[in-house]
C-alpha cells in the first residue's frame, strides 16, 4: 500500500528533478528477443498495450524517476505528456489492467535491477556506459 | 398498490418498505468499508508489493436553474458521490486476480450501496490473445473504462449524448467472458480488440430501471428479462501520433414487464410488455492528441425491434390486448470536444453532445442539446477539483422542476472534488 501510494505519487510529480538537456536511449535485459525497438513499438510498451516479448516472457517496464530523464523520453518515445503518461497507468489501476510499472531512483540501481530481471526494459542517458547485462534498443 | 416517495413528489420511483431498514444496512456497510479502507491503507508494510491496493473518492454538488436533472437539482443536490477500493494480484506470471468494491449516489440511484464493481480473473497467453472471465466492464466507446474514475477525464460528466448517465449500470457490468488482446500491425500501427459474452446486472433500483420509467412511458417495472448480451470492439492506434480510432458492436435482446396508466382513465392500472428485439448499439470514436491539445468526437447508433404488448381489462369482458410494434433507429446522436491543459494543474475542456431521441408512440422526438464547458485543477497528484457549466436545449431525461413544469432551455452547474491514491 505505502509502496502503491509513493509510487502513484512519483509518477504524477513528485519526481526528482536534475538538470538534463542530452538524449535518451532504450534499454533492456540482455536475454530480451530484440535487437532494435521502433519509437511505435516503444510507446505501445509503455502505454501497456504490448504486454510480452516475441518469446512471450512478461514484459517488465522500468521507469526512471529523475523527471528530466522521464520527460525527455516520454517526449521522444511514447508522445504524451507526463500528466497523460501517468493517467494511462491510474486508467489501468482502476480498471485492474496491465501491471504496474516498477521505478528506480538512480541510474545505478535501475542498471542494476535491469541487467537481473528477465523481461525488463527501460530508458536512461545516452550518456551512461552500459554494463554486460544490457542491451541497446533503441537510441 | 404503488406508493410514492413522500418527500419527492416529482418522482416516480416506487417506494420500497423496507427502504429505511435497507438504508441503515447499507451505512453499515459504508463504515465498515471506510473501516476496512483505513485498516487497509494503514497496516499493509513497506515492499508488500504481492497485493495492489488502490482507492478513490469523490464528491459533487449539481445545481439546476430549471427542471430537476439526475436528482433533485432544483434546489441544489449533493447526491452526486463515488467511492471504491480495488486489490490486484499478480499470481503466477501469467494468471491475474482483481476485485473493486464501489459506492455510488446520484439521485435515486445507488444510494451508497456497495456492489462490485469489477471482479476478475485474467490469464495471459500472448499479445494477440488473452483471456478474461469474472464480473467486468463492457465494451463502449473509448471512455467507458473510466467511467467511474472522476480523477482521469477533465469534464464531471461524460457527453450524454453517448455515455447517457441514467443507462450507467447497464453498460458497466456483465458477468461473463471477454478475449482480448493486441495485434501489431507494423507501419500500419496496432489495434488493440475485446470481444465479450456476458450477463448484465440490472437491478430494480438501477438507473436504467429509473429511465425506462421515466421517459419510457410506463409507471413501474416489475421484471426485467435479459439474454445473454454480445460485445466486440476495435481500438486502432493509428500510424498518425495520437491518433486513435475504436469502434464498438453491442447485441442484446431484453423484455420488461410494468404497469402503464392511460390519462384519459385515472386510476386504472395497465399491465404493459415490452419486448426488445435486435438491439443493436454501435459507437464510432476518434480521438487525436498533440500536445497538451485532445480532439475526440463520437458517434452513437441504437437500433431495435420493440412490441410493447398492453393489456386492457373490461370488467366483465376478455382482456383485450393491444400490441405496438416500433421499430428504433437513432444515428443522430454524436458530440465534439476539445480539452487543453494551460499549466501542470489547470486542464480546461469544451464539448458539445446532441442526442436525439427514437420518435415516441405520439411520433415525436426528444432530444438534448448540451454545450458543457469544464475546468480541472490538479490541486497534488492525489486532489482533483472540477466546476463546470452546460448550456441545454431539450428535455430528454429530464425531470419536472420543484413546481412540476419542464423547460427546453435550462442550465446545470456542476462542482466536484475527488481524492485517489
Amino acid at each position: 500500500m505505502i509502496v502503491a501510494f509513493m509510487l502513484c505519487e512519483v509518477m504524477v510529480s513528485g519526481r526528482i528533478s536534475n538538470a538534463f538537456a542530452g538524449d535518451v536511449m532504450i534499454i533492456a535485459n540482455k536475454e530480451v528477443p530484440a535487437e532494435h525497438l521502433g519509437w511505435e513499438e516503444v510507446n505501445g510498451i509503455f502505454l501497456g498495450k504490448i504486454m510480452r516479448w516475441s518469446n512471450d516472457d512478461r514484459i517488465i517496464i522500468v521507469l526512471h524517476s529523475n523527471d528530466d530523464i522521464h520527460e525527455a523520453f516520454l517526449k521522444k518515445y511514447v508522445k504524451r505528456t507526463a500528466t497523460q503518461f501517468s493517467n494511462v497507468w491510474r486508467q489501468n489501476m482502476f480498471t485492474g489492467k496491465g501491471r504496474i510499472p516498477v521505478e528506480k531512483n538512480s541510474d545505478a540501481e535501475l542498471i542494476d535491477y535491469v541487467s537481473k530481471t528477465k523481461g525488463a526494459i527501460s530508458y536512461i542517458s545516452s550518456d551512461v556506459t552500459l554494463p554486460p547485462g544490457i542491451k541497446v534498443l533503441a537510441k | 398498490m404503488r406508493q410514492y416517495i413522500s418527500h419527492n413528489k416529482h418522482s416516480i420511483v416506487p417506494v420500497d418498505p423496507d427502504r429505511e431498514e435497507k438504508q441503515m444496512h447499507r451505512s453499515c456497510h459504508i463504515l465498515i468499508f471506510v473501516f476496512v479502507f483505513i485498516l487497509v491503507a494503514g497496516s499493509l508494510p513497506a515492499g508488500a508489493e504481492e497485493v495492489n491496493v488502490h482507492g478513490f473518492i469523490s464528491q459533487g454538488y449539481l445545481q439546476t436553474n430549471q427542471n430537476n436533472y439526475l436528482a433533485e437539482t432544483d434546489d441544489g443536490s449533493f447526491q452526486f458521490n463515488e467511492m471504491g477500493i480495488n486489490f490486484t494480484t499478480a499470481v503466477s506470471d501469467r494468471l491475474t486476480l482483481g476485485c473493486q468494491f464501489f459506492a455510488r449516489d446520484l439521485g435515486d440511484v445507488g444510494n451508497d450501496e456497495i456492489v462490485i464493481n469489477w471482479a476478475f480473473a485474467e490469464f495471459e497467453y500472448k499479445n494477440w490473445l488473452n483471456l478474461r472471465v469474472g464480473t467486468l466492464k463492457g465494451p463502449f466507446g473509448l471512455y467507458n473504462d473510466l467511467r467511474d474514475f472522476d480523477a482521469l477525464r477533465t469534464s464531471i460528466f461524460l457527453p450524454s449524448s453517448v455515455y447517457n448517465e441514467w443507462l450507467r449500470d447497464g453498460l458497466n457490468k456483465l458477468k461473463g467472458i471477454e478475449l482480448f488482446g493486441t495485434v501489431i500491425l507494423g507501419p500500419l500501427g496496432l489495434v488493440q480488440y475485446q470481444t465479450m459474452v456476458g450477463q448484465p446486472l440490472i437491478s430494480m433500483d438501477s438507473g436504467t430501471v429509473k429511465f425506462i420509467q421515466t421517459s419510457g412511458g410506463i409507471d413501474s417495472i416489475s421484471a426485467i428479462e435479459n439474454d445473454d448480451v454480445y460485445g466486440a470492439r476495435l481500438i486502432w492506434t493509428t500510424p498518425l501520433t495520437g491518433l486513435r480510432i475504436c469502434g464498438t458492436y453491442i447485441y442484446s435482446n431484453m423484455l420488461y414487464k410494468g404497469i402503464a396508466s392511460d390519462p384519459r382513465m385515472p386510476g386504472t392500472e395497465i399491465p404493459l410488455t415490452v419486448d426488445t428485439k435486435n438491439a443493436q448499439v454501435c459507437v464510432f470514436s476518434a480521438e487525436y492528441i498533440y500536445g497538451d491539445l485532445k480532439l475526440s468526437a463520437e458517434n452513437y447508433w441504437a437500433l431495435s425491434d420493440n412490441t410493447a404488448t398492453a393489456t386492457i381489462n373490461i370488467p366483465g369482458k376478455d382482456p383485450i390486448e393491444n400490441i405496438v410494434h416500433q421499430d428504433i433507429d437513432v444515428k443522430d446522436s454524436y458530440y465534439v470536444s476539445i480539452g487543453y491543459r494551460f499549466a501542470e494543474q489547470i486542464e480546461a475542456a469544451f464539448y458539445y453532445s446532441e442526442y436525439v431521441s427514437p420518435e415516441g408512440i405520439q411520433g415525436t422526438k426528444e432530444k438534448l442539446k448540451d454545450q458543457c464547458l469544464s475546468f480541472r485543477f490538479d490541486i497534488n497528484p492525489f486532489w482533483v477539483a472540477k466546476l463546470e457549466a452546460h448550456v441545454m436545449d431539450g428535455k430528454f431525461g429530464v425531470l419536472p422542476d420543484n413546481d412540476g413544469h419542464t423547460y427546453n432551455e435550462w442550465m446545470l452547474y456542476a462542482a466536484k472534488m475527488s481524492y485517489s491514491f
